[in-house]
């Protein structure tokens, strides 16, 4: 879905995010968060600190579905202090495939998205199909 | 309603202000009555609650739990006609035990802004999971 043309900055930046993850470019997902970063998330290590830690999380999720993790933006409500992204994530692996809605909540700052929380709505089919 | 802000932002402030003073009978007029509400982390309230009543019954659970004093001061909301997202900072006591955690809450919105689904996580989930142990 494409940006309204009325988007918050930082929504704009934050629908970055997602397109780049689709791309695979770790390194364009990197640009948008600073290099101490926090990522809140309610399975594996919970709470994942600074660049390694955010391509851990991401590289889990890459490896887990064999590359066929696809996130939809459905929407990003922005602020000058707080964005949140509305996201539908599919993937597959074998006979088992996984479609959930995303909600992906952060602080905007200088360096970019520091405190990140990533909420699946269905937490359950998200631990079955990433844990 | 603030100047400029969405008309769901001003709703989903007023019902989450609601929860917090423990009016559930307000509370009930945001909620859709097939509402789903996830609880997430792991305590004996995780889980799903399907319908308005089952939602209103956990919140009063949770609120009884915590003697009252379960708490939050609104940080942001944004919002549009389908969604929410609140930052909110959590606070709550029982038997001398505290909470105090930033929740990024998360609503699905139906056309007249009712709460249809909702979902949340913590910043210290472990000690939301802490909290809560005790409650039944």
């Amino acid at each position: 879905m494409s940006a309204p043309t009325t988007e918050h900055p930082a929504a704009v930046q934050m629908r970055e995010v997602p397109e780049a993850v689709a791309r695979g470019d770790i390194s364009a997902v990197m640009e948008k968060f600073p290099e101490d970063v926090v990522w809140y998330a309610p399975a594996g290590e919970r709470v994942y600190n600074g660049y390694d830690g955010l391509a851990r999380f991401f590289g889990h999720l890459q490896e887990r579905s064999n590359g066929t993790m696809k996130p939809i933006v459905e929407e990003v409500l922005g602020s000058d202090r707080h964005v949140v992204a509305f996201l539908r994530i599919t993937a597959e692996r074998d006979d088992d495939r996984l479609d959930v809605l995303v909600a992906h909540f952060a602080t905007v700052g200088p360096g970019g998205f520091a405190r990140n929380w990533f909420l699946p709505s269905d937490s359950a089919a998200w631990n079955r199909f990433f844990g | 309603m603030r100047v400029g802000e969405h008309l769901n932002t001003a709703w989903v402030r007023a019902g989450m202000e609601a929860f917090s003073r423990g009016e559930f009978d307000a509370l009930a007029s945001y909620l859709a009555d097939d509402v789903v509400w996830h609880v997430g982390g792991n305590h004996p309230l995780s889980g799903d609650y399907q319908g308005r009543d089952a939602v209103l019954e956990y919140c009063r659970k949770a609120q009884e739990f915590a003697g009252g004093t379960l708490h939050g001061e609104l940080i942001e909301i944004l919002a549009s006609d389908r969604h929410a997202g609140v930052f909110n900072h959590i606070t709550a006591d029982h038997e001398g035990r505290t909470l105090d955690v930033v929740l990024a809450q998360a609503l699905k919105l139906d056309e007249k802004g009712r709460w249809t689904e909702y979902w949340a996580l913590a910043d210290e989930q472990g000690a939301v999971d802490a909290f809560w142990a005790g409650a039944a």
